[in-house]
């Protein structure tokens, strides 16, 4: 998904939370601040790119042990050709390098797409509109 | 609030902090890994490289400066005739094998060091052999295991490799720590400190192994190593320390033994 239309679906959840009552709204804000990840954060921890600290960082627990494990394989193995490993996972992990803006966009519209589901589902403002 | 946002809530900061300790532990597993990996293997690689790639005109200043230096601040001139000199340096020259290494321009100094018992070899194939060293010595055999294991380091390169493997460490802990604390200062000062002592320990053991093969070949066996070091070990007793850039006698008789 282009960078356009990751603004124009944020811009969207963020009509839909301007629209929550006064107290749901405050409570959106609160959940969202604690939910919601740096983009920055996320491409400073990239630089690390072969260990999956930025997986880490985005939840993907499993990913970053894989990443974190393929990382300590090839060092260990550093003599025995182990750097055709880490180069190996960086060639994979490059990409999300250049694209950590992009990512951590979609990990927070998808996390503000919960944070009404679930403001919806307590049935505490019915003005929220439906998708 | 709703209890389901709340308990979201709590548990969103729980994760948190799990992810938190998840990122700290594995920079540090990383970081920690990396670094022995490059300290262990990558330094005495990149020195090793480093040094055949030099050329000949540093080792020729390394082993002058040093050689003025010590001269200037240690050593004093021999007091071994004209004659004795001129023997050992027939004997030396003798050992010096026509696959000794051809770019290293070896000859041998005769000084006085306080009265200690030494030899030691710089960059470019000086070696220099203490009056007590060589009163030390009772056969041209034991003179020729000290001087073969002084040709031992010259012929590994240790004495460059050991220079460049200090600089590589220097240069990587201050582009990594900055120059801008006293901390960074005792870590680079302590690196340096325990690559030298190992360094210089693998090279002790390696110069020992490449004199007793050179001895064995030119004298049947490596008996003459062991009498020698078993002298110096009488000499040298109780300053062997953790710290210490040589391995113990003891060790090195008994690797020795155990190649023989």
């Amino acid at each position: 998904m282009d960078d356009i239309a990751l603004r124009e679906q944020e811009e969207a959840l963020r009509n839909k939370a301007a629209q929550l009552s006064a107290e749901l709204r405050k409570q959106y804000y609160q959940f969202e601040e604690q939910l919601v990840k740096d983009p920055d954060t996320y491409a400073v921890l990239n630089y690390f790119f072969a260990a999956g600290l930025h997986h880490f960082y985005l939840g993907k627990v499993a990913r970053g042990v894989v990443n974190l494990v393929l990382m300590l394989i090839g060092l260990a193995l550093i003599s025995y050709h182990g750097w055709v490993l880490i180069v190996l996972v960086c060639l994979i992990e490059l990409p999300q390098l250049f694209n950590s803006q992009k990512i951590v966009r979609q990990y927070n519209i998808d996390v503000m797409r919960e944070i009404l589901d679930e403001l919806n589902n307590s049935k505490q403002n019915p003005t929220i509109p439906a998708d | 609030m709703s209890l389901t946002i709340q308990s979201r809530i709590q548990q969103s900061q729980q994760t948190k902090r799990t992810q938190w300790l998840l990122i700290l532990a594995a920079t540090i597993t990383i970081v920690l890994m990396s670094g022995y990996q490059f300290y262990t293997k990558g330094v005495p690689y990149f020195a090793e490289k480093i040094s055949e790639s030099l050329p000949e005109q540093v080792y020729e200043v390394v082993d002058e400066s040093s050689l003025n230096e010590l001269d200037d601040l240690e050593f004093m001139a021999s007091e071994l005739s004209d004659a004795e000199q001129g023997k050992i340096r027939a004997l030396f020259n003798l050992l010096l094998s026509k696959d000794t290494h051809g770019n290293r321009d070896y000859k041998l100094e005769f000084r006085q060091w306080g009265g200690k018992a030494n030899a030691m070899a710089l960059a470019n194939g000086t070696i220099i052999i203490t009056d007590s060293m060589v009163v030390l010595t009772d056969t041209d055999q034991e003179l020729s295991a000290i001087l073969l294991h002084e040709i031992g380091h010259v012929e590994h390169n240790h004495v460059m490799e050991s220079l460049v493997s200090s600089s590589i460490v220097f240069v990587t802990l201050t582009a990594v720590l900055g120059d801008i604390s006293a901390l960074s200062d005792i870590i680079v000062q302590g690196a340096m400190l325990g690559l030298n002592q190992g360094y210089s320990q693998q090279a002790e053991l390696e110069a020992d192994f490449y004199a007793h093969e050179r001895m064995t070949k030119k004298y049947g066996d490596g008996t003459s190593m062991i009498s020698i070091f078993e002298k110096l070990a009488i000499q040298l007793k109780g300053q062997h320390s953790w710290l210490s850039s040589h391995p113990s006698f003891e060790k090195r008789i008994e690797k020795i033994k155990r190649t023989d």
